[in-house]
């Protein structure tokens, strides 16, 4: 099928008017060039609808999306970033946020570290006397408690000793300023085989109520992420 | 480049023809009018497929959309509906809910005290505030850790306070198991604190016996008697 450009003044042969027709409904709908020639496929150039002209609905069996998700008022959580190691590194950060914008953060992290170590979180760099955290845990029969003010960052795992070395978390952040923002963390500290070291609950404060969050970061103390140390971050947008 | 109607009888000029095909491929797909004249851009008039003729596959870059999704087997999580106070209130309810529907809810609160008093932020299904809760509430407050358990209550908690010396900022992760034909089930894990001193963190499992009655609504409501303030947030997810 090929397509053929018809001339002023001239009778149209109808077998170009058939092809123009199969471009115009046969198979699947391409995004194409506009140059009035031959109507060469694209990719990422055209639209379906506009901001002010939409489609009503969209009926597919599948959604395949290279790029970004989002909608008129945050409805959906979708992944701002993920950064899963392909070489040892002592932290990892994300940067270029908008907390403002997404109002609320999710980060699921599965974190190997080569030592012994406590891993870290801090957002936009701030690592003053800045947070705050009440935490519950429990170790096998035993559960514990405690409350710190005037902490330099945010504790998120936990590698106990130098042979057990996994550790992970899902955290769930209110991170809209105007207030302190507000987190919740599910740790679990240590886990090789059958056995899960600890496993702790931590709500932590960062009183920072003004500033826009911009980055934030995790670290280990000791050591380094090994390769395959994943984290990902979802925003609502 | 404008459309050409062609008229009964006429012999097409090509270049008329042109014009017409360049009107349907070029540029960005918008949703045209049928009118067969003009086809003005529409808004939200038509749609790219139906239930049972649908694409395969919807290929794009970005995908931005302005107001619902579904999928057949419920698999994104979805915001439902949210409400941000812009003035003190005793509660925030959400109506119009289909439990069955959805199977499953997300509940996230940031709630503000209005005075440096307690706070008491209880959440209750279909308005059902019967002896038909039962909660096992796991605590740390300060070095001290707790549990209990507690049956025939008329609430769930959400979010609570009881320090009176500061006026907490309290953030609360909820998850709510709500279809019919078993006691509908809830994980809630909860913290109130102010500037860098966080109060208490809880957790609490929930239960509430009515296995029948399909969920309708869900009403977070103060018993403290001290109200919500200005900016206090609750936002609910579905499974869509």
């Amino acid at each position: 099928m090929a397509w053929v450009t018809m001339t002023s003044g001239q009778v149209a042969d109808a077998s170009d008017m058939n092809e123009r027709f199969n471009f115009l409904c046969g198979g699947t709908r391409l995004p194409r060039s506009s140059s009035g020639v031959d109507f060469t496929s694209t990719t990422g150039v055209y639209d379906l609808g506009s901001d002010s002209a939409r489609w009503n609905d969209v009926w597919t069996n599948n959604i395949n999306l290279d790029g970004s998700v989002s909608s008129a008022s945050n409805t959906i959580w979708g992944l701002i970033s993920e950064v899963t190691l392909s070489a040892t590194a002592s932290s990892i950060e994300f940067t270029s946020l908008t907390g403002d914008t997404y109002t609320s953060m999710m980060i699921y992290a599965r974190m190997n570290v080569d030592t012994k170590s406590n891993q870290f979180m801090i957002f936009n760099g701030d690592s003053a006397a800045n947070y705050g955290r009440q935490f519950i845990y429990g170790q096998s029969t035993s559960v514990a408690s405690g409350r710190n003010t005037g902490l330099v960052h945010m504790q998120v795992g936990l590698v106990a000793t130098t042979t057990v070395r996994l550790t992970g978390c899902r955290i769930m952040a209110h991170t809209k300023s105007g207030h302190e923002r507000s987190l919740i963390v599910h740790t679990y500290g240590g886990a090789s085989g059958t056995t899960i070291y600890r496993d702790i609950e931590w709500v932590y404060l960062w009183n920072d109520t003004a500033n826009t969050i911009t980055s934030l970061k995790i670290y280990t103390d000791a050591g380094n992420f090994e390769t395959g140390t994943s984290i990902k971050l979802w925003g609502r947008k | 480049m404008t459309w050409h109607t062609i008229a009964n009888g006429n012999v097409m000029d090509n270049s008329d023809f042109n014009d017409n095909m360049d009107h349907v491929f070029s540029g960005s797909r918008l949703p045209l009018d049928s009118a067969g004249t003009a086809f003005g851009s529409t808004d939200s008039a038509f749609d790219l497929g139906s239930d049972s003729f649908r694409h395969r596959t919807l290929y794009c870059d970005n995908l931005q959309v302005d107001s619902s999704y579904t999928t057949d087997d419920k698999k994104l999580w979805i915001l439902e509906t949210k409400t941000e106070l812009t003035d003190t209130a005793s509660s925030i309810e959400f109506t119009g809910l289909n439990g069955d529907g959805a199977i499953e809810y997300v509940a996230i609160g940031y709630g503000i005290e209005n005075t440096a008093t307690n706070f008491v932020l209880n959440v209750i299904f279909n308005g059902d505030s019967a002896a038909n809760y039962g909660s096992q509430e796991l605590r740390g407050q300060g070095a001290g850790a707790s549990a209990a358990r507690n049956t025939a209550r008329s609430s769930l908690n959400f979010m609570w306070s009881a320090a009176t010396t500061t006026t907490n900022k309290l953030f609360s992760y909820m998850h709510m198991f709500l279809k019919t034909g078993s006691e509908r089930n809830t994980l809630n894990l909860f913290m109130g604190g102010e500037t860098t001193y966080v109060w208490r963190i809880a957790s609490e499992s929930g239960i509430w016996k009515n296995t029948a009655d399909t969920i309708t609504s869900i009403k977070f409501y103060d018993s403290s008697g001290n109200g919500l303030a200005t900016g206090t947030t609750i936002y609910l997810f579905k499974r869509a």
